[in-house]
């Protein structure tokens, strides 16, 4: 008898414990326990020269907020697009985000899983107001705003002074003086573009820059949008066309499809490298490894024959946001957090001591961002539209068929092909958000 | 006393089995569910497509191009991981060896120990033509290597991480080998050198028939092993260039997590799971052959 109460017990115990195991995977989010508060926040700066600065954010939030504490996970840049689709199917979004803008967020905000800022926004406007307006616009979707931009980021083609001066090269301004600049240097024997596509997602900054470039904006919308999406204008074709040419003439050198990004940007400050197309947002990596006296920065020429509606004033950037979560349990917390990261006190800082410029209006000035970044930002001003990062802005299916084919065209496919893949990808998601 | 006995036993039985029910079968059988629909982690639609997915499979390149992935990693690995480290077990084992045979056992195995990250970063390091050391090494034996980029080649890559795999996977099965080798009673031999039997003869009539069940399992866990591979590629080429590299688990998670498509990731997840399953029963039907031997 004492055996069997034994067993039974035993029995009972595992099968809570089972039980509570199935349970325990629901409070992914918020809690509030009393009057504490427990916000969790995903982010994905854990490389060294980040993480310190949005750490100690966190915990001056912390200190001005006793009772409120923020778990904070932070993880690299690919694992967070995958962490996050993994966490949207079981439902357990972190209460605060990051995420890109354009589908990346649309797909999340149409799903009704982002927390609506706008009433937030209509409450202190002085917040809307301070964002640079063309950063804001791409957390927006249907005149709302579902996120708020921390960082934003234009793309230059930057160059190697020495190499230039070796050269006796001119900053080109013309798609002609471009190639000009490339032949000379292919001529010295020296690879004129510093270009790595192992992780394909390289093609999109060109691909994404051409297809502005040659694509009118209303056409480009409607085929970035996952329900309208086709990809029949020319223009699409003459923009991979551009990048197969710019490979096949030999100007970003051999095996491309085996280097990365990180290892030709460390051979261009190296010097190993004439040109290479980069980011704002990456400038400090430059001035850190180079000195700003190395390096400068040009706007990109367009393709001769683009005659895009824009072709003149757009260029390829866009911002990186933090949003909040439908099911967050403390939204107003949530939103006060959002507000202390991006307020221009708190942004100006993150310039100085990251260098990730922020997405505030007058948030980036010489002393915090440097002359280099400084003066990009104003450059930037001839500019009047931003097309974001293509591999953001379309649906993901669309962007990894994209990706893979375009790596397939560096190793030969055609350009027609590439594209009749991107259509039919395009498409299948059409049908599916029908 | 025998039905108390039964219902005990039953108690017992019952939170191992609701273990593998809820972690196990139900899972299954929701993936199987699923697979009938058409449906994103992000959106709300959930429509029902029947077999559609099924048939989307059939008729999708890239399922063909892993599935001979799949087979490539599977050929190679039974290959170099049953039959290679069978010979160098036995050679290992034999009486000239003895003496260094620890030595070797080691130098074999360490590899297995090594995280696939570690091993995968290590790889494509050496054979990157750029910073690589292996393409500097060909040229100075005068090998043309304008044109050797074997991880970012189509043609060469899935090659390239399997060959990395057999070499990081090969000591683990030749240690297995080694252990079973170890347990063959010693007369046998002794028998076969008394009547003149050359070491090929020992090692086809008494080694191969007597470690036929290792032979079998290491076979099973091999093969099943390469139809769910996945980490090597992952980390080396990411199912690249183009999709040259993908296998059925890469390119599931692909479908599934970047494309979210999960409705299609569900229907190549069952697919992958029958695979293996079949195997499986081959598996339990190789034990009760063995069995009623």
């Amino acid at each position: 008898m004492k055996k069997r109460i034994l067993a039974l017990m035993l029995t009972a115990a595992l099968t809570v414990s089972l039980a509570a195991g199935c349970g325990s995977g629901g409070d992914g989010g918020s809690k509030s326990d009393g009057d504490d508060i427990t916000l969790t926040f995903l982010d994905k700066h854990p490389e060294e020269e980040y993480k310190g600065y949005f750490e100690d954010a966190i915990a001056d939030f912390e200190e001005a907020n006793p009772g409120v504490h923020i778990e904070y996970e932070n993880i690299s840049d690919q694992a967070i697009k995958e962490k996050l689709a993994v966490l949207a199917s079981g439902g357990d979004l972190p209460d605060i985000f990051f995420a890109w803008g354009g589908e990346c967020l649309n797909r999340f905000s149409r799903a009704g899983r982002l927390l609506d800022l706008t009433p937030y926004m209509d409450e202190d406007s002085e917040w809307r107001d301070s964002f640079l307006p063309s950063f804001l616009s791409s957390s927006v979707l249907d005149d709302k705003n579902y996120a708020v931009p921390y960082r934003s980021s234009v793309l230059y083609w930057l160059y190697n002074k020495k190499v230039f001066a070796d050269n006796k090269l001119e900053v080109p301004t013309t798609w002609d003086e471009f190639v000009e600049v490339c032949d000379t240097l292919k001529a010295a024997d020296m690879t004129p573009i510093a270009f790595g596509n192992s992780d394909q997602w390289y093609t999109m900054w060109y691909v994404g820059q051409f297809n502005a470039n040659y694509v009118d904006q209303a056409v480009r919308m409607a085929d970035y949008n996952p329900a309208s999406g086709e990809f029949t204008d020319e223009g699409y074709l003459k923009s991979i066309q551009t990048l197969l040419d710019i490979n096949d003439a030999g100007y970003f050198g051999d095996n491309v499809n085996s280097k990365d990004y990180y290892q030709v940007r460390e051979e261009f400050a190296a010097g190993k490298y004439g040109l290479i197309l980069d980011a704002t947002s990456q400038f400090s990596f430059y001035t850190d490894a180079m000195g700003d006296d190395a390096y400068g920065y040009f706007k990109i020429p367009h393709p001769s024959d683009a005659a895009g509606d824009e072709v003149e004033s757009i260029v390829t950037g866009g911002s990186e946001n933090y949003a909040i979560s439908a099911e967050c349990e403390n939204p107003d917390m949530a939103v006060k957090f959002l507000k202390f990261m991006t307020e221009k006190e708190q942004a100006m800082k993150q310039t100085t001591e990251t260098g990730l410029p922020n997405a505030v209006i007058g948030g980036i000035t010489e002393d915090n961002a440097g002359k280099m970044i400084a003066d990009a930002y104003v450059t930037a001003e001839d500019y009047t539209a931003i097309a974001e990062w293509l591999d953001q802005c379309v649906d993901g299916n669309v962007a990894n068929t994209y990706m893979a084919s375009l790596q397939e065209g560096l190793d030969g496919k055609s350009a027609e092909d590439i594209l009749k893949d991107v259509q039919a990808a395009a498409k299948e998601v059409a049908e599916a958000n029908e | 006393m025998r039905k108390k006995n039964q219902k005990t036993i039953g108690i017992y039985l019952l939170p191992a089995m609701l273990m593998v029910i809820v972690i196990l079968y139900l899972p299954i059988f929701i993936n199987l569910y699923e697979s009938f629909f058409k449906w994103g982690a992000m959106s709300t639609k959930h429509t029902f497509v029947g077999i559609d997915n099924y048939v989307k499979m059939f008729q999708d390149e890239i399922f063909y191009v892993a599935i001979k992935n799949n087979l490539i990693f599977t050929v190679m690995s039974v290959v170099c991981q049953i039959g290679i480290s069978l010979i160098i077990a036995s050679v290992l084992e034999s009486k000239f060896m003895r003496k260094s045979q620890n030595f070797f056992r080691t130098i074999y195995f360490i590899p297995s120990l090594l995280m696939v990250t570690v091993v995968g970063i290590t790889c494509k390091m050496i054979v990157s033509p750029s910073i690589g050391v292996l393409n500097p090494m060909l040229e100075r034996i005068g090998v043309d290597v304008s044109h050797i980029d074997l991880l970012g080649t189509a043609s060469t890559a899935t090659y390239t991480i399997a060959a990395m795999s057999q070499w990081q996977y090969i000591g683990y099965t030749v240690i297995l080998f080694i252990v079973a080798i170890q347990n063959i009673p010693e007369d046998l031999y002794e028998a076969a050198d008394i009547d003149g039997a050359s070491a090929v003869k020992k090692f086809m009539y008494i080694t191969l028939p007597e470690i036929k069940d290792t032979i079998l399992i290491n076979t099973i866990i091999t093969v099943t092993g390469s139809i769910r591979e996945y980490d090597e590629v992952f980390v080396t080429t990411n199912g690249g260039p183009g999709h040259a590299t993908e296998t059925l688990a890469t390119y599931l998670y692909k479908v599934g997590f970047r494309n979210d498509q999960m409705g299609y990731a569900s229907a190549l997840a069952f697919f992958i799971f029958i695979v293996t399953f079949i195997i499986g029963l081959l598996q339990m039907k190789g034990y009760n052959l063995d069995e009623q031997n």
